[in-house]
């Protein structure tokens, strides 16, 4: 353990014991008078749970959907080493899939686009996306569709029909009501706020199910996936120029800015890695990437070029 | 002729039951102010808000304290605690629009402010996403003693009850929890205001413990 850690444990401990009457006020004084630092990160630790505190009302909102406890699951969905996997999923995707039925294709350009299925469910492309919709070899009633960009959902559920939706290297099954669906090709996330998904992969062991109040996120140069739980409110809120992101990989934050915001931000390799966690609005023009900038504690530059990108400070 | 402190204490606290608070505060004035410059490590602010302290003794109403002497501790953690949130909101918004890196000329869109509520709307949802995010990745056993604690309300010997542990095992819990809650809002940049500025080890020299090397 560190010497920082130490001190933030102790900070810790301290906090807890504030509140309780047999705190010794005493020797926190001195404690607090051994180094600055000390009360650094005392106050740390004291203005996050006031953060706590003050939004327990909406905390305990939220927990009334979720009662149960639930630690984030990941699963390794690569057998094997990512370069190989790649190469293994981009034959698989490759793949005819048999005689080709009659298809519809839909492409975005800066609106959104509502598209009606037979059965009343509902499609709304997001802007720059794309999707084939196509009804299923040798099933009156089945529907395959490949989505590229983002599509918010409203599937009406028939267990007699088998839908599917490929999004980038995954595919989405046993499909019922509302959820969203980004796809860069490489990153994943879907959200579903009602209802459930089936979200399967060629070198997947098993299915993973993503239910009402959950986002898989698939994240391809960690050849991770990992189901959270999430604010039902925040799927698919673009339709309403907002983003909300837990704890979302910010290159597909960067790749929302274009889709939704029309705005190109360049991210250095150090910063492909962060993820970002907050709410933005579009619809602004570059107001949404200072947005994200500042959320972030980074800089937003200007480079040759005109070319907007983010930096630390 | 000089009174003695403790029996000017004893007189005010004999003066009546919602007294008895204002007496203790004259009586631990030297380590409330102690703790006060301790807490918030600046010596002038730390007159400040032992004045304030004192105001919101007044202004208490009456009833009993199980033990003033650390209610007026606590009373005093929470006055330096708010200071520092309040300063951090200030920051917060002072910050929020640095166009300087970004030429101002160019962006039509580039306005000082947005609409002050859209702004405290967006930060609210932002923490709550956050925090629903950091108690969702916390161990089992410290997410439901924070949950009990902080949601639930229960005070740390009912949580310990509860959840059928010790107090020190529910100590121990909350611990990991606060400490859990700092790092995360950190990562997202909800505390990094206050954090990097004010607070900086070199910046003051107001901290009798100090040393030099």
């Amino acid at each position: 353990m560190t010497a920082k850690q130490t001190i933030i444990d102790q900070a810790a401990h301290w906090h807890v014991a504030s509140m309780r009457d047999d705190m010794d006020w005493d020797a926190f004084t001195r404690w607090l008078e051994e180094t600055p630092e000390h009360r650094t990160r005392y106050d740390e630790i004291a203005r996050a749970d006031a953060m706590l505190l003050g939004n327990r009302e909406a905390l305990r909102a939220g927990r009334a959907s979720d009662q149960r406890p639930e630690r984030p699951r990941r699963w390794g969905l690569w057998a094997g080493a990512g370069a190989a996997a790649a190469a293994v999923l981009a034959l698989a995707l490759n793949l005819p899939s048999g005689p080709k039925p009659a298809s519809s294709h839909y492409v975005t350009g800066d609106t959104s686009r509502q598209i009606a299925l037979k059965d009343g469910s509902s499609i709304e492309l997001a802007p720059h996306s794309q999707i084939d919709i196509g009804d299923m070899a040798g099933q009156t009633t089945g529907q395959a569709m490949r989505l590229s960009g983002g599509a918010y959902f409203d599937i009406r559920h028939d267990p007699a029909r088998t839908m599917t939706i490929a999004a980038g290297p995954l595919e989405l099954r046993d499909i019922g009501t509302r959820f969203d669906v980004q796809t860069d090709g490489d990153s994943v996330r879907v959200a579903v706020a009602q209802g459930s998904v089936s979200v399967t992969a060629p070198e997947l062991e098993h299915t993973v199910p993503v239910s009402g109040g959950h986002a898989l996120v698939y994240d391809h140069a960690s050849s991770h996936a990992q189901v959270e739980p999430l604010d039902q409110q925040a799927v698919g809120t673009w339709r309403h120029g907002q983003l909300f992101y837990d704890d979302t990989p910010l290159t597909l934050v960067a790749q929302d800015l274009e889709r939704y915001g029309g705005i190109h931000v360049d991210l250095p390799p150090d910063l492909r890695g962060r993820r970002f966690s907050g709410v933005l609005t579009v619809g602004e023009g570059q107001k949404t990437a200072r947005d994200l900038a500042r959320l972030m504690g980074l800089d937003l530059v200007r480079g040759a070029g005109g070319r907007l990108s983010l930096r630390q400070r | 002729m000089l009174t003695d402190p403790d029996d000017a204490a004893d007189d005010m606290a004999r003066a009546g039951p919602d007294n008895g608070l204002a007496a203790l505060y004259h009586r631990h004035a030297g380590e409330l102010r102690r703790f006060l410059a301790a807490r918030s490590g600046d010596a002038d602010l730390a007159e400040d808000l032992f004045q304030d302290l004192w105001i919101k003794v007044g202004a208490r109403p009456s009833g009993p304290v199980s033990d003033g002497r650390a209610y007026l501790f606590r009373m005093a953690n929470n006055l330096v605690l708010d200071h520092a949130r309040s300063r951090q909101r200030g920051m917060a918004r002072d910050r929020a629009w640095i166009d300087e890196e970004v030429p101002s000329s160019p962006l039509p869109e580039a306005r000082p402010d947005p609409a002050p509520d859209a702004e405290a709307q967006l930060a609210k949802a932002q923490e709550t996403l956050m925090l629903t995010r950091a108690m969702a990745s916390l161990p089992p056993g410290a997410r439901q003693a924070l949950h009990l604690y902080r949601l639930e309300e229960h005070s740390q010997p009912e949580v310990a009850k509860i959840m059928g542990i010790s107090l020190s095992g529910v100590e121990k819990h909350l611990a990991l929890a606060m400490k859990h809650l700092r790092a995360k809002l950190l990562d997202c940049g909800l505390l990094g205001a206050a954090a990097s500025e004010g607070a900086e080890p070199h910046s003051g020299g107001k901290t009798p413990g100090e040393q030099s090397s």
